[in-house]
């Protein structure tokens, strides 16, 4: 079974039973997804969490090491370990506590889709936007400066 | 008419505002309702045709599903004109979760129509890319490009 995100590579990489694919290489720990509406963020969302109750529009792939971050499941965030946590409308979910834990976890990576400023500490190479190319979603990198 | 624009809920302490649109979407808007106006934002903001207005099926550029997966920023504008149809005590629509594409459409609704409610907008991203138009940021002062936000 393919596992959709690869701690090693970094790289979330699925494809859904309607042929939508996504090929995410998470650079940081955190990186913070912004763009343009409909641009997909939260159309990946909905696929990992489908993919976790069975209903399976994503082919022969194991998302058990990626979380789809909720109100429900916000109590748990703690206690995992070497998970991606994927948190649409963070600044609507994370309290500063959570934005707190979040800054300072070393066994887990976020991809957040928010374009509100909550705190996270990151660096500009850190933000991407969601892209469509070639009928596959990417992150495209706003900043590549060494250093950063 | 400027866009009435607020940068922070501390300039808006005795408002009521609709901050969760997906779940206010998900919860209240039914496609039957929807008319030209509301089609033409699903065709703006996420491509997406509606195919039958009793289940809400859409056609979008990735396949068939649901009105409940359209994009945030779509629900958002689809909830602002929800609220002109059904006034309820929000004052405040929060557009916080609206690329600037999005941002296009509503704002364009609210010239074209007079703008019913108050914008909520905490980010800034690229706000460059929304239309010369004249807004006013806080009450406070005016400008014609969110640049200059």
């Amino acid at each position: 079974m393919h596992q959709v995100y690869d701690w090693n590579t970094r790289v979330l990489s699925l494809t859904a039973k309607n042929k939508i694919s996504y090929h995410l290489h998470i650079r940081k720990d955190i990186v913070i997804v912004n763009g343009v509406s409909a641009s997909g963020k939260t159309m990946l969302c909905h696929l990992i969490e489908d993919a976790k109750k069975d209903k399976n529009p994503v082919m022969l792939n194991d998302v058990s090491n990626i979380i789809v971050l909720n109100s429900d499941n916000l109590p748990l965030l703690t206690g995992y370990d070497r998970k991606l946590i994927i948190i649409d409308e963070a600044h609507l979910i994370l309290t500063k506590e959570d934005i707190d834990f979040v800054n300072c976890s070393t066994n887990l990576r976020f991809l957040i889709f928010d374009r509100v400023p909550i705190g996270l500490n990151t660096t500009p190479n850190a933000k991407a936007d969601m892209v469509c190319e070639n009928g596959v979603f990417q992150l495209n990198y706003r900043y590549n400066v060494k250093g950063w | 008419m400027p866009i009435r624009i607020y940068t922070d809920k501390i300039y808006l302490q005795d408002k009521i505002i609709l901050i969760d649109n997906e779940s206010f979407f998900n919860i209240n808007v039914v496609s039957e309702e929807f008319g030209e106006t509301d089609l033409g934002v699903m065709r703006a903001v996420d491509a997406a045709r509606l195919i039958d207005k009793t289940t809400g099926l859409i056609e979008t550029k990735y396949g068939l599903t649901d009105i409940h997966h359209l994009s945030t920023g779509c629900k958002t504008i689809l909830n602002y004109l929800f609220l002109q149809r059904h006034p309820m005590s929000y004052t405040v629509i929060d557009l916080s979760e609206c690329g600037y594409n999005a941002l296009n459409v509503i704002f364009d609704l609210a010239e074209c129509s007079g703008q019913s409610m108050d914008f909520l907008l905490m980010h800034q991203d690229s706000l460059d890319e929304c239309g010369e138009r004249d807004y006013r940021i806080n009450n406070i002062r005016s400008v014609t490009n969110l640049l200059f936000l």
